[in-house]
C-alpha cells in the first residue's frame, strides 16, 4: 500500500528527506509563514521593521567605523558598503543561530506529534531568505538613487548577476552548520552558549566592516581561509566595483558549503532517533 | 483474520538515567574511544567479581521502558491498553505516533495516524483561530485543501466562530481548547490514538471528547488504540485489551478479563481477607478472622450499578460482656463517607462471632469504593476500626440511556421519577369560571 510506514531504532542512512521535504512542502510554507506573521502582529510598522534593523545599523556603522574610527570604504558610498555586508552576513548568522535552536524552539511541538523535523530548520532558513529579500530590494533603491545622482565611484558590474549564487551558497552554509549545531546542542546545551560567541567573532573574520583589501597581508590569507569572505566580497564587487572577485574563491566557499551541509545532514540523522528521549 | 493495520515486534525501549553533564559527556567519550577507536568490546577483566560489579553499574544508569512488545491490530479494531502509571503505555504511544524510536524492533503500519487529545499542538499565541486552525491541521498532516473543505465544520464545531480571528492569546482556555479540539475531531486518521490518561480540560470538554470518540469507534472504520485509566469504559468500547506491567505484556485478550486482572493488580479489588491468630488485626478485645465480599450477581467478578454487594465478616470477642455494636462504612475513591449504617447494639460472651451486610442494588453509583468496619461498645466508644478492609469498584450500565456523560451523585438508587399528563379533578370548575 502507499502510506506504508515502518519505525525503526536507525534513521534510513543517508537520508537527504528530499521525499519528506517534498509531501511535507505546505506544512514548510505554513511555518514560515506563522513566523512572519508571529514576528509582526501588534507592530504600528509592521514587515518595515525588516529592513528598518539593517538600515539604522548600516547607518551606526557609517559613522561610527567610517567617520569616528576612520576605517575606509574603499572609496565606496558607505551606506551602500555596509548595509550590503549587513544584511549579508544578518541572513547568514540569523538562519544559522535559528537552525541551531530547531529542536529547543519546537520541543513541545516534537514532543507531541511527528513530522520530519528538518521541515522546521529549512522554514527557518526560508523565513530569513525572504527577509533578505526584502532587505535587497531596499539595497536596489538606494544602490538606483545614489548611482541616478551621479556617485562616480559606483561600478557595477556582470559580477552583480552573481547574487542569487551567493545567497544559495550562504544559505546551504548556514543550513549545514545550523545543523551541525542542532545535532550537537540537543544534548548539551554548552554547544547553544559557545554558538553565540562563535557568531560574534566570525562576523569580525568576515570583511563586513571592513574592506578586505584594507587588512595587512599576514592577516588577509586567514580572513580569505573564512568560507564567507569571497561571498561578501564578490557581492561587492558586483556592485560597488571593489573586493576580489576570484571564480576560485567562490568554488572554495562552494565546496565548504556542500560538505558541511552533508556533515549537518549526516549528524542530524544520527541525533534525530535519539533526540526526543534528551530534549 | 484480514492483514493487521499495525504490527508491533520486539520493541524494546531504554532511556538513560541521571543528569546530563561534564560526567555524562566524560562517559560518551570514553564509551566512543573504546567502541570506535580501540574497537574492543568490554573484555572480561578475569576478575568475575569486579566484572559483575561493573556491569551491574552499567545496568544502573539504564532503565528498560519497554521489553519485548508484541502485538498487531486489526483495521477497525478499538485496542484498549491499560497499566499502572509507569508500565509503559506513554512510552508506547510516543513510539507508535513516531515521536520517539524503539531501542529495538521495528513497528509497520498502513495509513495516517492521528492523537486526538492531543489538541492544539502548535498553536501560536498571536495568531488568529483561523491561522491557527490552518497551522495546527497542517502539523497534524493534513493538507490546505482538506482544511478548508472542512473549516466551516471546524468553526463550527468550536463553537466560536465570534472570535475566529481574534488571536488565540485573547481566549479563555475553553475557548483555547474547544478550537484545539474541533481541528483534532476532524483529523479523519486511519488510526486514532486516545489517551485519555493525557486528557485535559473542564469535565464538559472531556465528556464532549468521550462521546466524540465513542461516535467515531462505533460509527466509523477507524482504527482505534485506547488508553486510559477509566477501566469501566474499555470493556464497554473495546474489542480487545493490553495490559501491560513494568514495560511488558502481561495479558492480552477480551477486554472483561483483562479489566478484572488489571484491578486485582492495582490493588483495587480486595474481595477476602483471611487472617491467622498471630497477625490479625485487633486488640485485647476484638480480633479479626475474616472478611469478605461476594457480588450478588451470575458473573462472580463483575458489579455494576445494578448489582448488590454481600458484606461478610468473622471476629472474635475476646472479654465477654461487652455491649458490642458493629458500623460499616462506605467510602469513594475520594474519601468521601457515602454511608454509615450500625447493627443493633448487644452484650456479647466472649467467642466467634459472624456477621453480614448487603448493599442492594440499584443504589450505589459507578465508580471505586472502600469498607471499613467499625466496633463500638456502648454506642458510644469506638474500640477497634478496621480500615479500608475491603475495595471494589462499580462499573457503569446505562441500559438504553442515549447520554454517556458521568453520571452525577455519590448514589445512584433507583426510586421512581413518575410524570404523566395532568389530571383534572375538578373539570367543572375551570369550565364554570
Amino acid at each position: 500500500m502507499e502510506n506504508t510506514w515502518e519505525i525503526t531504532p536507525q534513521t534510513k542512512w543517508p537520508d537527504f528527506y528530499i521525499k519528506e521535504v517534498w509531501g511535507n512542502l505546505e506544512l514548510l510554507l505554513r511555518f514560515v509563514r506563522r513566523d512572519f506573521l508571529a514576528s509582526y502582529k501588534q507592530t504600528a510598522l509592521g514587515v518595515f521593521w525588516i529592513f528598518i534593523q539593517p538600515l539604522f545599523t548600516a547607518l551606526i556603522y557609517v559613522l561610527v567605523f567610517k567617520h569616528a574610527v576612520g576605517i575606509s570604504t574603499a572609496g565606496k558610498p558607505g551606506l551602500l558598503f555596509y548595509f550590503g555586508g549587513v544584511i549579508l552576513w544578518t541572513f547568514f548568522s540569523e538562519s544559522l543561530s535559528a537552525v541551531a535552536y530547531t529542536y529547543g524552539s519546537h520541543a513541545s511541538i516534537f514532543h507531541k506529534v511527528y513530522f520530519p523535523r528538518i521541515i522546521v530548520s529549512l522554514s527557518m532558513v526560508l523565513s530569513q531568505l525572504i527577509r533578505l529579500g526584502i532587505q535587497f530590494a531596499i539595497y536596489l533603491v538606494i544602490f538606483g538613487v545614489l548611482l541616478a545622482n551621479g556617485a562616480q565611484t559606483v561600478k557595477p558590474n556582470a559580477y552583480a548577476f552573481l547574487f542569487p549564487v551567493v545567497v544559495l551558497i550562504l544559505a546551504i552554509m548556514s543550513l549545514g552548520i545550523g545543523l551541525i549545531f542542532t545535532a550537537t546542542s540537543a544534548k548539551y546545551r554548552d554547544v547553544q552558549n559557545l554558538l553565540s560567541f562563535l557568531v560574534r567573532v566570525w562576523m569580525f573574520a568576515t570583511p563586513i566592516i571592513y574592506p578586505l583589501s584594507l587588512v595587512p597581508a599576514a592577516y588577509k590569507k586567514i580572513i580569505a581561509l573564512n568560507p564567507v569572505t569571497p561571498l561578501v566580497e564578490i557581492f561587492r564587487y558586483g556592485f560597488l566595483g571593489e573586493g576580489m572577485h576570484s571564480f576560485w574563491a567562490l568554488g572554495y566557499s562552494l565546496i565548504i558549503s556542500i560538505l558541511v551541509f552533508m556533515a549537518g545532514i549526516i549528524l542530524f540523522n544520527l541525533r534525530d532517533s535519539r533526540v526526543m528521549d534528551i530534549i | 483474520m484480514s492483514k493487521p493495520i499495525i504490527t508491533v515486534e520486539g520493541i524494546w525501549k531504554q532511556y538513560r538515567l541521571g543528569d546530563t553533564n561534564a560526567a555524562s559527556l566524560k562517559e560518551e567519550v570514553h564509551q566512543f574511544w573504546k567502541k570506535h577507536i580501540l574497537r574492543t568490546k568490554a573484555l572480561p577483566s578475569g576478575n568475575p567479581a569486579r566484572d559483575n560489579a561493573h556491569r551491574t553499574a552499567e545496568n544502573a544508569k539504564h532503565f528498560w521502558a519497554l521489553k519485548d512488545i508484541n502485538f498487531t491490530v486489526a483495521p477497525g479494531e478499538t485496542l484498549g491498553i491499560i497499566g499502572k502509571n509507569g508500565a509503559g503505555k506513554s512510552t508506547l504511544l510516543k513510539l507508535l505516533s513516531r515521536i520517539s524510536r524503539p531501542t529495538r524492533g521495528t513497528i509497520r503500519g498502513v495509513g495516517k495516524i492521528a492523537s486526538m487529545l492531543e489538541v492544539g499542538t502548535g498553536f501560536h499565541e498571536e495568531l488568529t483561530g483561523r491561522e491557527n486552525i490552518f497551522l495546527n491541521g497542517n502539523i497534524m498532516g493534513m493538507s490546505n485543501r482538506e482544511i478548508k473543505s472542512k473549516l466551516d465544520q471546524i468553526v463550527d464545531f468550536s463553537g466560536i466562530s465570534q472570535f475566529i480571528d481574534t488571536p488565540v492569546k485573547r481566549y479563555s482556555s475553553g475557548m483555547y481548547v474547544r478550537l484545539a479540539f474541533a481541528v483534532a475531531a476532524h483529523l479523519d486518521p486511519d488510526i486514532l490514538i486516545l489517551d485519555e490518561v493525557l486528557s485535559v480540560g473542564d469535565t464538559e470538554f472531556q465528556d464532549k471528547s468521550l462521546r466524540k470518540m465513542r461516535d467515531i469507534a462505533t460509527n466509523t472504520g477507524c482504527t482505534i488504540l485506547y488508553v486510559t485509566h477509566n477501566i469501566a469504559t474499555v470493556s464497554q468500547l473495546c474489542q480487545r485489551a493490553l495490559l501491560l506491567q513494568d514495560g511488558q505484556i502481561k495479558a492480552e485478550g477480551e477486554p472483561k478479563s483483562i479489566v478484572d486482572l488489571y484491578c486485582e493488580l492495582m490493588g483495587r479489588r480486595h474481595f477476602h481477607r483471611q487472617w491467622d491468630r498471630l497477625n490479625a488485626p485487633g486488640n485485647g478485645i476484638i480480633k479479626m478472622k475474616r472478611v469478605s465480599l461476594r457480588p450478588g450477581s451470575a458473573d462472580p467478578g463483575l458489579i455494576d450499578v445494578r448489582t448488590p454487594i454481600h458484606i461478610y465478616f468473622e471476629f472474635l470477642a475476646l472479654k465477654p460482656g461487652i455491649n458490642l455494636s458493629i458500623g460499616i462504612h462506605l467510602f469513594t475513591a475520594m474519601d468521601e463517607c457515602i454511608f454509615d449504617v450500625t447493627s443493633k447494639p448487644m452484650v456479647i460472651p466472649a467467642g466467634e462471632f459472624e456477621g453480614s451486610c448487603t448493599i442492594p442494588g440499584n443504589f450505589l453509583n459507578d465508580g471505586h469504593y472502600y469498607i471499613s468496619i467499625i466496633f463500638v461498645k456502648d454506642t458510644l466508644e469506638g474500640i477497634f476500626y478496621l480500615e479500608k478492609c475491603l475495595t471494589f469498584d462499580v462499573a457503569d450500565y446505562r441500559g438504553n440511556i442515549q447520554w454517556q456523560g458521568k453520571w452525577m451523585g455519590a448514589v445512584r438508587p433507583d426510586f421512581p421519577v413518575v410524570f404523566h399528563p395532568k389530571v383534572r379533578q375538578m373539570p367543572g370548575l375551570h369550565e364554570n369560571r
